[in-house]
């Protein structure tokens, strides 16, 4: 513990060196917005309850051989859609995403584990409203050719970034754990 | 009306205090739970809409919409079972010395009165489908929901059920006014054979 402690310094350097020429290397993906989709599933009194948002971008730089790249997404927030509009207020609300301090959800990730078969998972930073915290997200890929399809999803606790203010932090209506999910197509560049 | 032949001439059957549900002058026992049932679940889902309306989208209007639609579908239930028992225990003569007006405004009034029994839950059923959001009854179950969020619909039907509920509104003031004219100013039996209890007179059943 303590020598790995110690070699950090020494290693950070080469670290920090290592990660932008990876990211150089490896190949970036166009998204195919009309085949891609970033979404979340809620419980909302017991029932589950799907959204989506209709605004995002994501730059994909990623190499599946070596499982290096990088991507980051930046949601909308504004863009929130569940099927109802009081619903859809709600979630813009103060109380929820507060859309109007935070119009923009990002996730940074850098570092990628291969964990099986098309299989892996980004280690990176997720920003709700104004907190960011660690995360890992598994995710699948599947290449063909110069197209990829890539889905995912990843559990949150919408409390730890402060998704649920006031009457909102209850968690017996709108249920603490949240499901991001996304689904996404892309084209070799 | 074969009672009106064994009475004196000039007492009319429906004015005969002695009269009872064996001679259908008087609404059954059940009938009269259905319609008091119905008067007491109404009023508070009336009250529960009053003031839903008005909240702050949170978690105390979805709450009290959720109770909302647990009345509403109680009175859909009790409307249903009203029907039934309507059907096999008709209701008592309206008074002999009636106008043909006012037994039609009666006739008109008692059949709007049912059919918004029906349409209005129902409406509102579809309606809360349509919200997309869960339909929680009696605050600790949900609905299955078989149409999924539609806000077009939805918006469609919340201008119906807001509609019905001021016609609704107009049909029981319309139905309890002459009720209440009935006790008050022609001194009849017709509200008297609504109210709860044996009807000073009546013989045991």
């Amino acid at each position: 513990m303590r020598a790995t402690l110690l070699a950090l310094p020494v290693l950070m350097p080469v670290l920090i060196a290592a990660a932008p020429a990876a990211a150089q290397d490896a190949p970036t993906w166009a998204v195919d917005p009309e085949n891609s989709r970033v979404g979340f599933v809620a419980i909302q009194s017991g029932d589950e309850v799907e959204g989506s948002f209709s605004a995002w971008t994501a730059d994909i730089a990623f190499d599946p051989e070596t499982a290096t790249g990088r991507i980051e997404a930046v949601v909308q927030t504004g863009s929130v859609e569940s099927g109802s509009r009081d619903r859809d207020d709600s979630l813009k609300g103060d109380g929820l995403l507060h859309v109007e301090a935070f119009p923009q959800a990002r996730f940074v990730a850098d570092k990628f584990r291969t964990t099986g078969e098309g299989a892996y998972e980004a280690i990176g930073e997720l920003t709700l409203r104004d907190t960011t915290r660690e995360v890992v997200l598994p995710f699948t890929l599947a290449v063909e050719g110069t197209t990829a399809e890539a889905a995912g999803e990843l559990s949150v606790d919408r409390l730890d970034y402060g998704v649920g203010q006031g009457q909102w932090a209850d968690t017996s209506m709108i249920g603490a754990e949240v499901r991001i999910v996304f689904e996404i197509a892309a084209t070799r560049q | 009306m074969a009672t009106t032949t064994q009475s004196s001439p000039s007492v009319d059957p429906s004015r005969d205090p002695s009269g009872d549900p064996a001679t259908g002058t008087y609404y059954t026992a059940g009938a009269k739970a259905f319609h008091w049932l119905t008067v007491l679940v109404m009023t508070g889902s009336f009250a529960l809409a009053f003031v839903m309306v008005e909240l702050p989208l949170g978690t105390l209007k979805v709450s009290l919409y959720n109770w909302h639609k647990t009345l509403g579908l109680i009175v859909l239930a009790l409307a249903v079972l009203r029907l039934v028992w309507r059907l096999r225990h008709p209701a008592p003569p309206l008074p002999a010395d009636m106008p043909a007006w006012e037994r039609l405004a009666a006739q008109v009034t008692h059949v709007a009165l049912y059919l918004f029994l029906f349409a209005q839950p129902l409406v509102g059923l579809v309606m809360s489908w349509a919200s997309g959001f869960p339909t929680v009854l009696f605050g600790s179950f949900n609905l299955p929901n078989p149409i999924g969020a539609n806000q077009g619909l939805f918006d469609a039907l919340v201008v119906v059920h807001e509609l019905s509920a001021w016609i609704i509104l107009a049909l029981i003031a319309v139905h309890a006014g002459a009720a209440l004219r009935h006790h008050f100013v022609k001194k009849d039996q017709v509200l008297r054979r609504m109210l709860p209890g044996r009807p000073p007179g009546a013989e045991r059943r």
